[in-house]
Formats: C-alpha cells, sequence, structure tokens
C-alpha cells in the first residue's frame, strides 16, 4: 500500500535585499493514500505551487520532511511524475520520443519503450502525431503529450500543477475527462494544484483548500459526489 | 506595399538579393569608368576580373586559396574542438565558470592580431603560427559564447528532466546539449567568419602563400585589381559556407525550423 505523507513540511524563502524572509508554507501535515486523488486549491500567492514542488524533490522544505512509501523524499526521481504548468515538452524530441524520455533514461529495452510509447500515445488520443516536434502541437495536445510522458514512467504518483491553466475552458474540461478516465484505469496517487474551484471539485476525491500570506493548509474537504464526477 | 513581417516570395527574395549585388557593381563602374577615381587607386571591375584571371593561370592563385581555406578550418577546428565543451562546462557547472570566466573574458579582448609577432617568435613562420592567430582568435570566443548559450538552458526543461528520472550527466546529455546545439552551430558559424580576419591578418606578416600573402605582395606593385579580387573571393567562399552551414542546421536542427 503505497502512501505519500508530509509531516510539517514548510518552506521559508530568504528576504530579498535586506528585506524580511517571507513564509510561503507555514509547516504543513497532509497525507494522501494510495489511489486518491486530491486536489490542493488556492488563490495564488498560498504555497500550493511550493508544496508540490517539494514532494517532486524541485524545491527543499526549510522544515519536514516528506516521504513516499516509508522513504523520505530527498530530490527529484521517477516515481514521481510531474506536469508543469508551462510547456515542457523537449522540443527537439518527437512526441513519441518525448513520451519515451523516462524510459531512456531508465534503461528499458527498445522493444519495451516502444509498447510503452504506444500505449500511452493511444491512452491520451495522439495517434497519428507520434512523429511530430511539440511546437507542431496545440496547447492542449502538448499538455496530454507530458501526462503521457510522466505515466510512460510508471510513477506512484502523479503531479500536476495547473496543468490545464494555459487552456481554454472547452479543452479543460477535455482535458479533466481524459485525466480522470486514466486516473480510474490506472488508480495512481494523484496531487492536482488549481486555483479553479469548479475543477478542483470535479477531478478530486478530496480538496486541500489553502490560504494565502502566510501559505496554510485551511481545511481537507471530501467530495461528496460520485468519483469521478461523469457530468458535468 | 511593403509591409512589417510580411514574407517574400522565393524568387522575389532571390531576385532582390542580387540585385544588390548588381547595384554595387554599377556604382563601382560609374566610379572606375566615369574616371571619378584614379585607377592607381581602384581598379575598375573588368580590370579586376582580368587580374583575377591573371592570378589563377599564371600565378597559380588556386594554391593560395586552398592554402588560406586549410588554415582557416584547421585553426578554427582546433578551436572548436576544444572551446566547446569547455564552453558546455562552463555554462553547466557554476564552480568551472567561477574558476574560468574572469580569464576567459579577459583573453577575448586579447587582440589576435596582437600576437602574431609573437607567435612568430614562438613557432616561426610555418603553418603552426598561422594555425595559432586564427585559434587565439576563435577559442576564447567560442567558450564564453558557447557558456552563455548553456548558461540560458531552460529551467523548466532541465527540471522536467529530472522528475523523468534522469541524473545530472544525463540532463548534460540529454537536455543541456540538444536545447544548446542550434545556437552553438550559429556561434561557430559567427566566429568562422571572424576567424577569415584572422588568417588575413596571419598571412599579412611573414606568410609565403595564401590570399593575405598575395594581397600585401600586391600592395607593393599597385595592383589594385589584384587586391580587390582577393577580397571579393574571400567574400564568396564566405558566402558560401554561410549557406553551406544554414543549410545544415536546417536539416540538423529540423525542429528548430518546423
Amino acid at each position: 500500500m503505497s502512501a505519500l505523507l508530509i509531516s510539517g513540511v514548510g518552506r521559508v524563502f530568504p528576504g530579498v535585499r535586506g528585506g524580511k524572509p517571507v513564509t510561503a508554507l507555514q509547516p504543513t501535515d497532509l497525507s494522501v493514500p494510495s489511489d486518491d486523488f486530491v486536489t490542493i486549491l488556492g488563490p495564488s500567492g498560498c504555497g500550493k505551487s511550493t508544496l508540490l514542488r517539494i514532494v517532486a524533490g524541485l524545491d527543499r522544505p526549510t522544515s519536514g520532511t516528506v516521504t513516499l512509501d516509508g522513504r523520505p523524499v530527498t530530490g527529484p526521481g521517477p516515481d514521481r511524475g510531474m506536469v508543469f504548468q508551462s510547456y515542457t515538452l523537449f522540443p527537439w524530441l518527437t512526441i513519441e520520443d518525448n513520451i519515451g524520455f523516462g524510459l531512456r533514461e531508465k534503461g528499458a529495452s527498445a522493444a519495451e519503450a516502444r509498447e510503452t510509447v504506444a500505449y500511452y500515445v493511444d491512452q491520451v488520443g495522439l495517434t497519428g502525431f507520434e512523429k511530430h516536434w511539440p511546437k507542431q502541437l496545440s496547447g492542449g495536445m502538448q499538455q496530454r503529450t507530458a501526462i503521457a510522458r510522466a505515466l510512460a514512467n510508471d510513477p506512484k504518483i502523479l503531479l500536476l500543477d495547473e496543468p490545464f491553466g494555459a487552456l481554454d475552458n472547452q479543452t479543460r474540461g477535455l482535458m479533466q475527462e481524459l485525466l480522470l478516465g486514466i486516473w480510474e484505469r490506472q488508480h495512481k496517487m494523484v496531487l492536482f494544484v488549481t486555483h479553479d474551484i469548479e475543477e478542483a471539485i470535479f477531478v478530486g476525491s478530496r480538496i486541500v483548500t489553502m490560504s494565502a500570506r502566510p501559505g496554510r493548509i485551511k481545511s481537507i474537504i471530501p467530495v461528496d459526489l460520485p468519483h469521478p464526477a461523469t457530468t458535468r | 506595399m511593403i509591409r512589417p513581417f510580411q514574407p517574400v516570395s522565393a524568387r522575389a527574395r532571390v531576385a532582390l538579393g542580387l540585385s544588390f549585388f548588381a547595384l554595387f557593381v554599377a556604382v563601382w563602374s560609374v566610379a572606375t569608368f566615369g574616371g571619378f577615381v584614379s585607377p592607381t587607386f581602384l581598379a575598375d571591375p573588368l580590370t579586376m576580373l582580368a587580374d583575377g584571371w591573371f592570378l589563377l593561370s599564371r600565378q597559380d592563385f588556386l594554391f593560395d586559396i586552398g592554402m588560406t581555406v586549410w588554415r582557416v578550418v584547421g585553426g578554427f577546428a582546433l578551436a572548436a574542438v576544444l572551446a566547446v565543451p569547455i564552453g558546455i562546462l562552463m555554462g553547466a557547472y557554476k564552480p568551472v565558470e567561477a574558476l574560468l570566466e574572469p580569464f576567459v573574458s579577459f583573453s577575448r579582448y586579447l587582440p589576435a592580431s596582437a600576437f602574431v609577432p609573437l607567435l612568430i617568435l614562438w613557432a616561426g613562420i610555418g603553418e603552426t603560427q598561422k594555425l595559432l592567430v586564427i585559434f587565439i582568435g576563435s577559442f576564447f570566443q567560442i567558450v564564453l559564447m558557447v557558456a552563455g548559450t548553456v548558461g540560458a538552458t531552460r529551467q523548466d526543461l532541465v527540471e522536467a528532466a529530472y522528475t523523468l528520472g534522469a541524473r545530472d550527466r544525463g540532463v548534460v546529455a540529454r537536455v543541456v546539449i540538444p536545447s544548446g546545439a542550434p545556437d552553438i552551430a550559429e556561434i561557430l558559424r559567427l566566429v568562422l567568419g571572424w576567424a577569415w580576419t584572422y588568417v588575413i591578418v596571419a598571412e599579412l606578416i611573414g606568410a609565403s602563400s595564401g590570399i593575405g600573402y598575395m594581397i600585401i605582395n600586391s600592395q607593393a606593385l599597385m595592383a589594385t585589381g589584384q587586391i580587390i579580387f582577393g577580397i571579393i573571393v574571400i567574400g564568396l567562399i564566405g558566402l558560401v559556407t554561410d549557406v553551406l552551414f544554414k543549410a545544415m542546421n536546417h536539416r540538423l536542427f529540423a525542429w528548430r525550423f518546423a
């Protein structure tokens, strides 16, 4: 049974030009059991992205620890897949090579990588675009590739930092359903950061609300709707 | 109507490009054939061509061209092979940058041409000296510019690679280098152009072959037609190299131009 345990994690940024240090995140506790789809909801500046980056290992907490399956997080790793708000596909790699990036890094055999990549290309509906460069794709398609790239590594947890923030409303709705569909089939832990209340309720089975200055968790609310929600 | 950023057709592009060369030759012809400039100081286009033919057919000028090209390419390749990896290390690893950056920045301002007398003392007047002038002129520039490009690698791509399980060396090999490669190629194209300046300087002093040697000889003979022919040959070689470089970049880095 895998689980993510965040205990006493806080982040203070040093003061800029002699200013006071800024507390981005007060010491925070949160546990995410396996299979759970948790959304972290809050206004900008509430430390939700900081918390996600700490879980990803891209930022270090000034206090507290994060453990995944009992192993402390000390840096980024393939067990925690991340999807960023900005488009972070490697522009020099085709869609299929982007999705296969982690597999190659892991040393998977060519046949195995090909099979996994083909599976995820299909899962995110990008069949026919395998040989395209990222810049030839729309924003929604790029984020679908980014999700596939993270999932192809078979991470224990998927971390999403406002992944659909830059997309138009219609595309965003489709992407949310796509993500939920994948989650239903794979049942991974998901930590999904957003500032959109509707999105938080629609995709999450639990909502962690945060407030700003200083960033802290305000409440943890289970979503009392059949999950995943099927109608909007 | 010309409007900002509107593209032109391929035919119009070629026609416009050629027409400026035509204008250049026309102005030159008017100035020389019209008697506005004394032939002692500036040869007319026809004299230039005749002098060029004389050089090629009688003076074995092709050998001089070959010597110069070999010096440029040799010195430049030597500089690039050493400078690009050092630049990548400097850009990616901050302690290496802290160690080398001040010295390289200092060395970059040392004019390669000022080293010519020293290099003659150290390396004689043979090929080594010519290659060294070009090497000194190119090496530090390439190091600094490559370091700058690599230092500007998109950090979100680096972070994405780490979350996909890449280790430090993987990040350098599979993110930093491919993302910087098109700009590094562009830097090499630019510096190769500068290398042509250095080779001529190197050949003006203490050489017995090469385009620069021919030019300094022609000065003594007041053969301005030959000098201009030599300069135009350099320009043409530069133009051809540029076109080849660009075509190669389009092939190698198709993702940039897709």
